[in-house]
């Protein structure tokens, strides 16, 4: 799946469903500037950041039929961390969804 | 505690939303709160202090412990709980200051007298300060209120020394190992940093950098966080000599990233609970995720792959029970611990009590708030192992036949922003229409 697929079948359902579903969770009017988690001015702190995967884990499936599972380990392998920017998580989903298939 | 010793001190005390206080500021405020105090109380009371890692927290809690009384700090949503006060009132028989976050000491409302059950404190000496911390037990009353001697833990940071000159409030400042953050901060005037109690990895650690902090006692859940948040990359962590843990398992695999980029920082894994406060430990320097009981200070021993502590800050007693876990002078925490040679590794309690990030409460707890919201007709909690912070809390709620999904969502999380602590918030909801799954899933919790 493209990087642009990515954004538009799992990234942006799953800010819609957070934007439902995570207390205090938002997402600006200029999400490309959307820091996640890590960063001054991110939108998830440290607890909901744990919600967000789920729903994240959820829209991978739903969008590819691939199930991943994102942990620590995979994270600290990252070189730039996957929740600091949009971008960012964009490519750790596309490695995740081509690992898993 | 004798504030001669802070006047004229330019030590710092706290850092605070840009703000600081010295020693000198905080034995000037204790003494002022402490006349203002003293001509209103008669005898020994129970205060019970809305609490915050906060100046207005420390110097209320500092101070009454000063003036000889005794002290419960409480988290804002138990302290405004009405069930909570009675359960108290209940269970120790005796009347409590209730004292708010924004009360002024001139309006607190004393008795005229309010003595405490002579069965419970008439052993306690007269000038000596005693706090209480609320914990839980894996049997039996759901809350014990732990009474502690603060003498006791001054003693033992004497005993042990200075090690940090800085150090971050972390903990919930009601906690004990929030309130042995502070103790152990004022018993070597050493420096305090403190930004309320909702912490992010990027906030708590441009405040290390900033305050140049030595010494960070947190959870390992928030060490795994700031990994993922990639805060432990660059120069964040280079003031830190010391990083402490303990509550929950720790994963090695963060340690070693944290230390593969700042190789100065040594790893503590710290051992403690509410009833025998933090142990002193020596940690495997090979593997900072095992640790042994520093015999030193606090021998320690494993019965049946349990442990048993001989600590120097045991409880005196609870206050709602009459039975101690002691054998003789041995603590007995019915914490499993597994041998790695020498060391020890912690593998938990068992029970309903959730642990997440080091906050403890029970799923019942959750339950009884979410209750409060008119569109759910039955609610169970549960909770889940997570990689990332340690436990999670999985909500089944019953609604109404024909809810609507979306509609009912947006509506929890509304209810949740305005009545849920955050650490209360629900990580995963699963709706269902049938009261019977959710009756059976209840007893599969209660197993």
């Amino acid at each position: 799946m493209s990087l642009e697929k990515i954004m538009e079948r799992i990234i942006q359902p799953a800010l819609d469903r957070a934007s439902d579903l995570i207390p205090y969770f938002e997402v600006p009017k200029d999400p490309g500037r959307l820091v996640l988690f890590g960063l001054p001015g991110a939108v998830l702190d440290s607890l909901n950041l744990v919600s967000f995967v789920f729903i994240l884990e959820e829209e991978v499936e739903r969008a590819t039929g691939v199930q991943i599972k994102i942990t620590t380990q995979d994270v600290i392998e990252t070189e730039t961390p996957p929740f600091s920017s949009l971008g960012n998580l964009e490519q750790f989903l596309s490695r995740k969804i081509k690992e898993a298939a | 505690m004798d504030l001669q010793i802070w006047l004229g001190s330019t030590k710092i005390f706290l850092h605070e939303s840009q703000q600081s206080k010295t020693y000198h500021d905080l034995a000037i405020d204790m003494k002022a709160l402490s006349s203002a105090m003293q001509a209103r109380l008669r005898e020994r009371q129970f205060f019970v202090v809305e609490a915050e890692n906060s100046y207005t927290t420390y110097l209320r809690f500092l101070t009454l412990l000063h003036l000889g009384q005794v002290v419960l700090l409480s988290p804002s949503y138990q302290f405004h709980d009405v069930a909570y006060r009675d359960f108290l009132r209940t269970e120790i028989g005796a009347d409590f200051i209730f004292w708010s976050r924004d009360q002024e000491s001139a309006s607190l409302s004393i008795p005229a007298s309010a003595s405490l059950p002579n069965k419970k404190f008439a052993d306690l000496k007269q000038t000596q300060g005693y706090f209480v911390v609320r914990t839980s037990g894996s049997s039996g009353k759901k809350f014990k209120l732990v009474l502690h001697d603060l003498q006791r833990f001054i003693t033992k940071y004497r005993r042990i020394g200075p090690h940090f000159q800085k150090t971050f409030a972390f903990s919930p400042a009601e906690s004990i190992a929030g309130i042995e953050t502070l103790l152990e901060v004022i018993s070597h005037q050493c420096e305090l940093v403190a930004a309320g109690d909702r912490l992010s990895p990027a906030v708590v650690t441009d405040l290390l950098k900033t305050y140049e902090v030595d010494y960070f006692q947190t959870t390992p859940t928030f060490l795994n966080l700031l990994v993922v948040a990639g805060q432990h990359r660059g120069d964040k962590l280079s003031s830190l000599r010391k990083i402490a843990y303990g509550s929950e398992p720790a994963q090695l695999t963060v340690l070693r990233a944290i230390g593969a980029c700042h190789p100065q920082i040594e790893f503590m894994h710290t051992y403690g609970m509410s009833e025998i406060g933090i142990q002193k430990t020596l940690t495997n320097p090979q593997d900072p995720s095992v640790f042994q009981l520093d015999a030193k200070f606090n021998p320690g021993r494993r019965i049946e792959g349990l442990v048993e502590v001989r600590s120097m800050t045991s409880l005196i007693r609870y206050l709602n029970e009459d039975s101690l876990p002691l054998k003789g002078e041995w603590f007995q925490t019915f914490d499993h611990v597994e041998m790695e040679g020498e060391y020890w590794r912690v593998l938990g309690r068992t029970g309903d009590l959730i642990n997440l990030a080091g906050r403890k409460f029970f799923p019942s707890e959750v339950e009884t708030l979410l209750a409060g919201m008119a569109d759910i007709q039955d609610v169970t909690v549960v909770k889940e192992a997570n990689e990332f912070v340690g436990q999670i809390l999985i909500v089944k709620v019953v609604v109404a036949p024909g809810t609507d999904a979306k509609t009912f969502h947006k509506k929890l999380k509304e209810f949740c922003e305005r009545n849920l602590p955050f650490y209360m918030h629900p990580h995963k909801v699963i709706l269902s229409e049938d009261s019977e799954m959710n009756n059976r899933f209840k007893k599969v919790r209660r197993l």
